[in-house]
This record gives structure tokens, sequence and C-alpha cells, in this order.
């Protein structure tokens, strides 16, 4: 084989206003969401089906998560597999707008509730904008040359993500009465598949290469990297093949109890990739403690507290029904993803600014032009106020968390995450206006 | 594993770990070892450009004919930690703390996804490009080594 016929080249980090569309916009749905929290009030969390909570998930999972994952793919794909994403100078406006556009449509559709119109227009938006995500990530993924773990991690996920879509429409596609809305069978199985599916599983993946290279530790054991993705992902749809047998033929309690012990089965696989990197940890190099970590620690401890919760006997008295429990293990499990997501966007958005603004000085230096200094990554966004953004995220959380036993903690704990999430905005913008003036010192 | 990635791929561990020596010194203050610390840093990252920039790319350019291909990015990439090197090397000697490691920080994370790069991509090709000359190429980087120590 040539060096050159697979097409590749190194330099193909996409321009940075490919990932920083989707960055810059993830904090203002996440603004979004905890406004509309704290306009419904603390009733939301009457039941997991309340359509508010459901505009609020979607705002958080669509617009803050799916969005932030979408822009780190679309920078990390040419970076970790050397793939060349199609058209992304075009798609990728395309994909975010379509994006933006369908998480409003959906939220608005729970939330206004009858308007049938909105929920066709958004499910067009986000099966077109998703979908098309997808298509060309897997070409560009199943195309790469490198073929190692994470790439293969990258992969299911996004297969994941497909089932995730899938399932979602065929919810929406009973709230419009066109079928029967199968609750809460699909409605567990839509949120484990985007959860441990999509999130979970791309998480893991670029955890394996990051971790180990940021934080100075040895690599992953084998176990993680080879045999793990695949017994997940086959349980993730062994789990999809229960509940749809126990739609089809009955014998609900037999495919009820698969399906709990599939379920416990993830959680444990879940926790067993926390024990295995926080092992790694243990033995890293460097001592320095940064953002990430700290970060990653908060995400690991709620994790574990939501897989802790979820063992906890459903007929037990705190719960006072089934669904509280299930909604303090969906907080739990979001308040992690959402603190990783948070922890990686405070090192990637001040890395591509010094990166791209450092390739732009070499160049004038090239062509022998004097140019002023570039700021570094610390410079970028300053340490001190991203521990302010976390202690509010975390106080937000853990106040959203009583707020299911005492309904006063509400709104202060609501109001705590729409701060953090305020201040996460002003740092991604200021840094983009950083960006912005150095790039013009540079040229002029 | 091909020869060629195992043994560029066991330097950028040797490297990690002496930056991350170094900067746990200088996060305890002590000025004395620091400048030592820096000093070994240093020398093995210009070691390791040298294997790359005077071995493997060269042998890598004239077997593609390319030279703006991959290595030119990579070249360029080490440019770029020269010049956060020089960055670290002058607050060191200045003692300013928080400049060293800002812009050791800012190193680490660019060596990283270089490293990324290098050994996703870039060794594997080399190692398939170059698997019959594989083993003289290491011996030529191990003689330069010593050369250069």
């Amino acid at each position: 084989m040539s060096f050159n016929s697979a097409g590749l080249s190194l330099d193909q980090a996409p321009p940075q206003n490919i990932p920083f569309r989707f960055f810059l916009t993830a904090p203002i749905f996440g603004m979004a969401g905890f406004i509309l929290m704290l306009w419904l009030g603390p009733s939301v969390f009457i039941s997991r089906y309340h359509p508010g909570l459901i505009a609020i998930t979607h705002m958080l999972t669509l617009g803050v998560i799916t969005m932030t994952m979408v822009g780190a793919l679309f920078q990390l794909m040419p970076v970790l597999a050397g793939s060349i994403i199609y058209q992304q100078k075009f798609l990728a406006p395309v994909i975010h707008i379509g994006l933006c556009l369908g998480t409003i449509g959906l939220a608005f559709g729970f939330f206004l509730f009858q308007e049938t119109w909105l929920k066709w227009v958004s499910l067009v938006f986000l099966w077109g904008s998703l979908g098309t995500f997808i298509f060309i990530s897997l070409i560009a993924l199943f195309k790469a040359k490198s073929q190692h773990s994470t790439v293969r991690y990258m992969r299911l996920s996004l297969v994941s993500l497909a089932v995730t879509i899938v399932l979602g429409t065929f919810l929406e596609l009973g709230h419009l009465n066109f079928m029967e809305l199968y609750r809460p069978a699909l409605t567990d199985l839509h949120l484990t598949w985007g959860f441990m599916g999509w999130i979970f599983l791309l998480i893991l993946g670029v955890s394996l290469q990051v971790i180990p290279m940021f934080q100075v530790t040895p690599r992953y054991p084998d176990w993680l990297t080879k045999r793990y993705a695949p017994v997940f992902f086959l349980s993730l749809c062994a789990l999809l093949l229960a509940v749809f047998n126990s739609l089809a033929f009955g014998r609900e309690e037999f495919f009820a109890s698969l399906y709990s012990a599939l379920t416990g089965f993830l959680l444990l696989l879940i926790f067993l990739f926390m024990v295995a990197t926080l092992w790694l940890q243990k033995k890293r190099k460097r001592g320095k403690r940064d953002i990430l970590y700290w970060y990653g620690r908060l995400a690991f401890l709620v994790w574990f507290l939501g897989i802790c919760t979820y063992f906890i006997d459903q007929n037990n008295s705190l719960w006072v029904h089934n669904d509280r429990r299930m909604i303090v293990v969906g907080i739990f499990m979001f308040w992690g993803v959402m603190a990783y997501i948070n922890g990686m966007i405070y090192k990637i958005v001040p890395f591509l600014i010094w990166f791209n603004l450092q390739a732009k000085q070499m160049d004038a230096m090239m062509k022998g032009l004097e140019t002023p200094k570039v700021p570094l990554m610390h410079e970028i966004i300053r340490q001190k106020y991203m521990w302010w953004q976390l202690s509010l995220f975390f106080s937000g959380c853990v106040l959203l968390v009583g707020a299911q036993f005492f309904t006063e903690a509400f709104y202060l704990g609501v109001l705590l995450l729409l701060l953090s999430y305020i201040l996460l905005t002003q740092h991604i913008f200021g840094a983009e206006r950083k960006s912005a003036y150095h790039t013009e010192n540079i040229l002029a | 594993m091909g020869n060629i990635s195992q043994y560029l791929s066991n330097d950028h561990g040797t490297c990690d770990e002496l930056y991350s020596s170094l900067e746990n010194i200088v996060t305890k203050g002590d000025w004395e070892k620091t400048h030592k610390k820096a000093q070994v840093f240093f020398d093995a990252m210009e070691q390791h450009f040298a294997l790359e920039e005077e071995i493997l790319f060269p042998t890598l350019e004239d077997y593609t004919g390319m030279t703006m291909g991959p290595t030119a990015v990579m070249r360029m990439e080490h440019k770029q930690m020269r010049v956060l090197m020089k960055e670290m090397q002058e607050a060191l000697a200045e003692k300013n703390k928080d400049t060293v490691l800002g812009s050791g920080e800012t190193l680490l994370i660019l060596i990283q996804q270089h490293n990324m790069k290098e050994e996703n991509i870039l060794y594997p090709m080399a190692d398939d490009a170059l698997s019959e000359e594989a083993n003289e190429i290491v011996q030529r980087m191990d003689e330069l080594r010593t050369k250069m120590s």
C-alpha cells in the first residue's frame, strides 16, 4: 500500500468555527433549560412524564450534551482517526441549524403540547440534522485507516444515537396518536440507549485516549479497549429484544426480570470503567490536578450515587412512588454527564483557540512579520473563574436532588444551575472574543 | 505495533514522565532542582525531535516523494513546541511559577494531541511503508541517540 493512497493528511483539523459553533450554542441551551425549569416550578418533578420535564430534558440532552458531542466529534474524528469528513465546511453549519431548530421545536412541542405541527417539524429537523451527521461520521470512521479502540467506540456510539432517535420517534408517533404510546417500556429503552449507548460509549471511547494522555497515567487495560465495547453493545441490543419480545408476545414477568438483570449488568459495566479509571489515576505520574480532573471525579461520584440509587428497592418508603426513584437516578446520571462535558469544554476551548492563534502567528513569522505574543491557555479562560463555575454547578445539583424531598430547595438549586450556565456561556464567548481580538492583532 | 511505532511511542512516554516530574517540582517551588529537571526534559524533547526530523521524516519523504504532506505538519508542530519551550525557559529564568506552569500546561496538551496523531496515524503508516528497513531505521535512531547524549 502506498503511503498516500489512503488519502490521509494530518492537517485535517477543521477550521475553528466548525466545532465552535456547537460549543458556543450548548451553554445557551443550558440557560434556556434552567430558565424553563424556574418558570415551571417544582411541579415539573411530579412525574417523569410531565411535558415540561420532557421539554427540559430534551433541551439538555439535545441542546447541551448532543450539541457539544457533535462539535467535539467534528474536531476529534480527523485527529483520532485521520479521516476526512465529507463536505464538513458546508454540512457542519447545516447540521448545527437543524439541531438547534429541531431541539427548540421538540421542547416547545412538548411544552405547548397541542401543537402537532411543531412535533412533525421538529422530527424532520432532528432526523435531517442528526441523520446526516450519523451518516457522514460513520462513513468517515469506516474509511479511517486507523481502526483503534476509540474509533470502534465512536462507531458504536453513533449507531446507538441512531437507535435512540428511532425509539424517540416511536414515542413521538405515540404522542401524535399514530401508534400506542408504550410507557414505560419504550421510554426506558429510549433513555437507556441515549445515556448508555450514545453518551456513555462516546465518553468512554474518548477517555481511553484523553485520560492517559492529559493526566499522564498508564494505558487502559486490554479488557476495556477490546472486549468491553462489544459486550456492552450486545447487552444493549438484548435489552431492546427483551422489550420488543415482551410487547409482541406478552410473558411480561419473564421479560421484565430479564430487563432488570440486563440493566443491572450494564450499570455494573459502567462501574467497572470507573474503577479502572480511578486505578489509572492512582498510578498517575502527574501530580497537578486541573479542572478536568475534578470535574471527572465529580462525574464519577454522582454516577456511583446514581447506580446505588437504582439498586435501592423500588418499594422503599423513601420513594413514595417509583417515578421519584427514577427521577433521582436521572438527575444523578445527567449531573455526571454534564459535569464531564463541562470539564472537557474547559480543556478543549482554550486549547483550540491557542492552537489556531499560534498557527496564524507562525504563518506571519514565516512571512517575516513582527507579531504580538499569543495568550496561553490559562490566560484565555482563568482557572479561578472555572472554579466558580464548578462550585455553582455542584451546589445547584445538590440542591436539585434535595428538592426531590424538600421542595423548598428547588428555586435556589435551579437558580444556581442557571448562574453556572450563565458563567459558562460568558467564559466561552469571552474566549471567542479574545480569539477574534488576537487574530486581528496578528493579521494587522 | 511495528518496530518504529514501538520505539518512538516509548520515547513519548519517557517525555511525558519527565514533564510530569518537572511539573511536580515546579509546583513545590524548589528552583534548584527545577533547573536540572527542566534541562533533562528539554534535552529529551530535542532528542526525540531529532530522531524524527533527521531520520524518520526524511526517509518517509523519500519513500512518498511528498515533503508537504503529513511530515510537514509534524515539523510545524515541533516548531510550535519549541516556541513554548522557549517561553518556559524564559519564565524559569525569571522564577515565574505561574507562567512556567501555564506555558507547561499548554505545551503538554500540544504534545499530547501531536502524539495522538503520530501514534494513531503517522507511525502505523511508517510501519507499513517502511517495514523492510524498519530494523535499520531503529538502529540509526539508536546511534543518533547515543551521539546526542
